[in-house]
């Protein structure tokens, strides 16, 4: 045997990081249409992940309220059970930005910048923050990682803040509007396949850095465009929340 | 001294019919050994990063070579001088050398039509240089001096005479994701960064493209493969460039699915 195939040979991964407000206003049909929704898809990532030979797919789950609570960090998706979110409390998406900001740092979950490719953050949420959202988003806004991920979010309702939705995502385009519980869990399914088979694909081979690459997001986006245009009539739906 | 070098297609590359972007060499002499790499861009815009790679390391190569045979004694040049003009040096040389490859062929429709909007517009400009845009490592070793210059992402490992690993070149920040400094940077000498030891001297140093680096994905894989490459050197000198060769194609399928150069000095 060759001694050179002795040494293991690391499989890359793409984590999928669900960021998830459960402040009061979440309660009933949206928390759990949020649950339902996240539960049904992982199974669905779980084949992605295991067909996909450019890396496999970690979940990780972040929930805010009146604190920030890591349902789990990054974890195999295969065999993966979701545990229902439960809502109460405020909304401090700005400690929730200073937690990822944290968390997206070599000594903690991207421990390998050539192990990882960058990852999906998708951030749902149905209110306004409380606290100082302004400073978090900024400090987090200097980290490499979140300037590469794929960003998109969900405005849960009329009384969700867009403006600040679309500040995460630095694209008005990649946030989208569910007013019922059908429609959420729809968004939901679509961003989680979507942004998990784009993430998880190798982006190419040693692409340089100077001639205006297309980024993974911008593929993204192009994909959102194409799901409210199919989907029109979702977003026509009054508020049935 | 030995020096060495091996490269092989990516899995990738051979699924949709793109040619190798990489590109080694190496060359060794009583006095020294030279190991060169190259990593041209994958993506469609860098429709000559195939030959960027290979104009690289030719151009490194020969004027490295140049360098050694008109230097008597290195230990007396200023240290962050001659490093700096020898990398301007090859940056030059190595514009001058895809200046005239797209005079001898100029861009054609199909190539052209890769690029987007608005590198048509960089293009239409006569700043097509990114076109063959890569990567850039070179180690030297004389008996009494290691020296090293890299551009770009992969990465030099050396190992010192107790078989402790290290990476002598320091890392570039701006390198990270899919985003490499490159060669054809307009500001690249000023991304080029430089190894000199003239004590401890390493005794195995090895260079690779990030076909490597992607396969291993830590630091810590990567000095295991390395140091059972330098071990194989060791126990089967005669056969550890066929053995390194023949684990190619696996690594890459395996691995980083990416193209793969390799090359080393062994003392």
């Amino acid at each position: 045997m060759n001694p050179l195939e002795a040494v293991e040979i690391a499989r890359r991964q793409m984590t999928l990081f669900f960021l998830v407000d459960t402040s009061g206003s979440m309660s009933g049909s949206k928390i759990g249409a949020v649950n339902t929704a996240i539960r049904e898809v992982l199974p669905t990532i779980s084949e992605i992940s295991e067909e996909n030979a450019d890396a496999a797919i970690k979940i990780a789950c972040m929930s805010f309220a009146t604190d920030v609570n890591w349902l789990f960090a990054p974890t195999d998706v295969e065999g993966m059970t979701w545990n229902d979110l439960v809502a109460g409390g405020t909304t401090a998406l700005g400690a929730a930005m200073k937690e990822l900001n944290r968390k997206l740092s070599r000594s903690e979950f991207m421990n390998s910048p050539t192990g990882n490719f960058a990852p999906v953050l998708f951030l749902m949420s149905d209110g306004q923050p409380t606290d100082e959202f302004q400073k978090g988003l900024a400090e987090l806004q200097e980290n490499k990682w979140f300037n590469v991920a794929i960003r998109v979010a969900i405005a849960i309702g009329d009384d969700a803040d867009k403006e600040v939705l679309a500040q995460f995502t630095g694209n008005s385009e990649l946030v989208l509007t569910a007013h019922t519980p059908e429609a959420l869990k729809a968004m939901i399914r679509f961003v989680s396949v979507t942004s998990s088979k784009i993430g998880s694909r190798s982006s190419g081979v040693g692409v340089g850095g100077n001639a205006g690459e297309e980024s993974k997001q911008a593929e993204f986006a192009e994909q959102v465009q194409e799901f409210k245009e199919e989907n029109a009539d979702l977003d026509a739906l009054t508020d049935g929340f | 001294m030995r020096a060495f070098h091996v490269l092989e297609i990516g899995a990738s590359h051979i699924l949709v019919g793109k040619p190798c972007q990489d590109y080694a060499a190496s060359i060794e002499t009583e006095n020294y050994a030279i190991a060169v790499v190259a990593d041209g861009h994958g993506s469609d815009c860098y429709f000559r990063s195939d030959r960027g790679s290979r104009l690289a390391v030719a151009t490194a190569l020969q004027m490295l070579q140049e360098f050694l045979s008109q230097t008597d004694n290195m230990r007396t040049l200023p240290k962050n001088d001659w490093q700096h003009q020898l990398a301007a040096s090859i940056i030059s040389r190595w514009g001058e050398a895809i200046e005239k490859d797209k005079s001898n062929e100029e861009f054609t429709e199909a190539e052209l039509s890769l690029l987007k909007e608005h590198q048509m517009q960089r293009v239409a400009e006569g700043k097509w240089q990114f076109v063959y845009g890569t990567t850039l490592i070179a180690i030297v070793r004389t008996e009494k001096v290691f020296f090293g210059m890299h551009i770009g992402d992969g990465k030099c490992v050396c190992f010192d005479s107790k078989g402790k690993p290290s990476q002598p070149i320091p890392w570039d920040d701006d390198c990270f994701q899919n985003r490499t400094t490159s060669l054809c940077d307009g500001d690249a000498l000023t991304r080029f960064r430089f190894v000199y030891q003239t004590k401890k001297l390493p005794v195995e140093m090895f260079i690779a493209s990030d076909g490597v680096d992607d396969t291993y994905a830590t630091d810590e894989r990567l000095y295991t493969f390395y140091d059972a490459l330098r071990k194989t050197f060791r126990s089967n000198p005669e056969t550890a460039v066929k053995d390194l060769q023949e684990f190619l194609p696996q690594m890459s399928a395996k691995g980083s699915k990416d193209d793969i150069s390799i090359a080393g000095i062994i003392m």
